[in-house]
C-alpha cells in the first residue's frame, strides 16, 4: 500500500514535470520561428521601402517630365505617339528641373544616388517591354532617332513651315513593317505615302518641295533617324503587335538604391509613364 | 502499535504531499517560463509590417491623386480619414521647398505613446515640377 501510494506520487510528479516540459519545448520552438520572422520582416520592410523610395521617385520623374520636357505622350494598347517641336526649346528647364531634384533626392535619402547625365543631353525614352528608344541625339538639337527591333507600324507626321508638294518612300525592300509618312506645310499643302518596307534594310523618305538639308527622314537597321533644321512638329506613332501593356522608362543605370547593412542593393532605370 | 501505525500513515501523508508541492511548484514554474515565451510570440511581427504597408498605399493614393501637393492640412487630414481602416490612426509631415508655410506641414493627430508606430517616407513633386518634398508618415493601431 505504502509502495503504491509512493509510486502514484512519482508517476504524478513525473507526468506534470513532462507535460510542464513539453510546453516549455512548444514555447522555445515558438520564440525561435518568431525570431526567424523578425529577420524575414527585417528584409521585407527594407524591401519596401525601397519599393516606396523607387516608386516616389519614378513619379516624380513622370511630373517632371510631364510639365518641363515639351514632349506628349499618349499610350494605349500597343500603340504609343509622341510628340514634339523640333528643335525642343525645353532642353534647359529639364535639365534644370531633373538636376535639382537630383540633389533633393540625393540630400534627403543617401541610399539612393541617381545618373541623370545621359538622361540630361539625350532625353532618351526605353518603351518597355520591346526596348525600343525614342531618344535625342543631342536634346533641344535637331535630331532624335527610334531605335530598336519589334515596332510593326511607323507613322510619322511633320509639319514644316513650307510648301509640301508630295512626298515618296524610295530604296526600299519589301518587309511587313508599315511606314506612313504624312507631312503637313505651309498653305494646306499636305502629302500622305505609305509602304511595307523591311526595317532593317535602307529606306529614305522623300518629302519634295523641301531640302533634304532642312529635313531628312531615313530608316536603316531598325533605326529611325528624323533631322529638321527648321521649326518642325514631329509626331511619331509607333504601333506593337504585343499584348503585353506599354510604358516608358529611362535607362537601366539611373538610380541606385543600396542598404549595405541589410546587403540590399538595386540598380534600375526609371519609369516614367 | 496503533500509534505508531498512526505516525506511519501521517508520515506517507506527509511525504505525499511534500512530493505534490514540489512537482506543482516544478510544473508552475516550467509553465510560467513556456508562458513567458509564448507571450513574446503573440506580437505577430507582420501587424507591424502589415501597419506600414497600409500606411504606405494610403500615402500613395494621396500623392497620386495630388492631395499632398495641395498642402492643405485640413484636405489631407480629410482624405486620410476616409481612407484608414479604424482601426488605425495616423498622422503626416511634409518638409521640403514648397513656397506655403516655410515649405513645413503636419497634421493634427498627436503621436501616441507606449504603442508601436510604424513610419516611413515619400519623396513628392509639384505639378509644375519645381517644388520637391519629403513626406513621412506615422501609424499605429487605436
Amino acid at each position: 500500500m505504502r509502495f503504491h501510494l509512493r509510486r502514484k506520487g512519482i508517476f504524478l510528479a513525473l507526468g506534470l514535470t513532462l507535460l510542464a516540459l513539453t510546453v516549455l519545448s512548444l514555447g522555445v520552438l515558438l520564440l525561435n520561428y518568431s525570431s526567424r520572422d523578425e529577420e524575414s520582416i527585417t528584409i521585407l520592410n527594407t524591401l519596401d521601402r525601397m519599393h516606396e523610395l523607387k516608386s516616389s521617385i519614378d513619379r516624380g520623374f513622370f511630373k517632371i517630365f510631364i510639365a518641363k520636357s515639351g514632349i506628349e505622350v499618349n499610350i494605349s494598347n500597343q500603340t504609343i505617339e509622341f510628340k514634339e517641336n523640333m528643335p525642343n526649346a525645353n532642353n534647359g528647364s529639364l535639365g534644370n528641373a531633373l538636376a535639382s531634384f537630383e540633389n533633393f533626392i540625393e540630400n534627403n535619402y543617401p541610399q539612393a544616388s541617381l545618373d541623370l547625365s545621359t538622361i540630361i543631353n539625350e532625353v532618351p525614352l526605353i518603351i518597355m517591354p520591346y526596348n525600343v528608344t525614342y531618344t535625342h541625339k543631342s536634346f533641344g538639337g535637331k535630331e532624335l532617332q527610334i531605335e530598336g527591333k519589334g515596332i510593326s507600324g511607323y507613322t510619322i507626321s511633320i509639319t514644316i513651315q513650307e510648301n509640301v508638294t508630295g512626298c515618296e518612300i524610295e530604296d526600299f525592300d519589301a518587309g511587313s513593317t508599315n511606314l506612313t509618312i504624312n507631312a503637313y506645310g505651309t498653305f494646306d499643302t499636305s502629302c500622305t505615302v505609305s509602304q511595307q518596307v523591311d526595317p532593317s534594310r535602307d529606306t529614305e523618305i522623300e518629302i519634295d518641295g523641301i531640302s533634304d538639308e532642312n529635313i531628312s527622314v531615313e530608316l536603316n537597321n531598325y533605326r529611325m533617324r528624323i533631322r529638321a533644321e527648321g521649326e518642325t512638329k514631329v509626331s511619331s506613332v509607333l504601333k506593337f503587335n504585343g499584348t503585353e501593356p506599354l510604358h516608358i522608362e529611362f535607362p537601366d543605370s539611373t538610380l541606385s538604391i543600396s542598404y549595405p547593412d541589410f546587403n540590399v542593393n538595386m540598380k534600375t532605370g526609371v519609369r516614367v509613364i | 502499535m496503533l500509534k505508531s501505525g498512526r505516525s506511519g500513515k501521517s508520515k506517507k501523508g506527509f511525504i505525499f504531499s511534500l512530493e505534490m508541492a514540489i512537482a506543482v511548484f516544478i510544473v508552475s514554474s516550467i509553465l510560467l517560463f513556456a508562458s513567458f515565451y509564448a507571450t513574446k510570440q503573440t506580437e505577430d511581427p507582420y501587424l507591424r509590417l502589415q501597419a506600414f504597408r497600409t500606411a504606405e498605399d494610403i500615402v500613395a493614393v494621396l500623392d497620386y491623386n495630388n492631395i499632398l501637393t495641395t498642402f492643405n492640412a485640413q484636405s489631407i487630414q480629410d482624405q486620410l480619414t476616409q481612407l484608414l481602416p479604424p482601426n488605425y490612426d495616423m498622422k503626416l509631415t511634409i518638409n521640403g521647398t514648397f513656397s506655403e508655410n516655410g515649405g513645413y506641414l503636419e497634421t493634427n493627430q498627436s503621436l501616441p505613446t507606449g504603442t508601436f508606430i510604424a513610419s516611413g517616407s515619400r519623396i513628392i513633386v509639384s505639378s509644375d515640377g519645381n517644388q520637391f518634398g519629403v513626406v513621412t508618415y506615422y501609424v499605429w493601431l487605436k
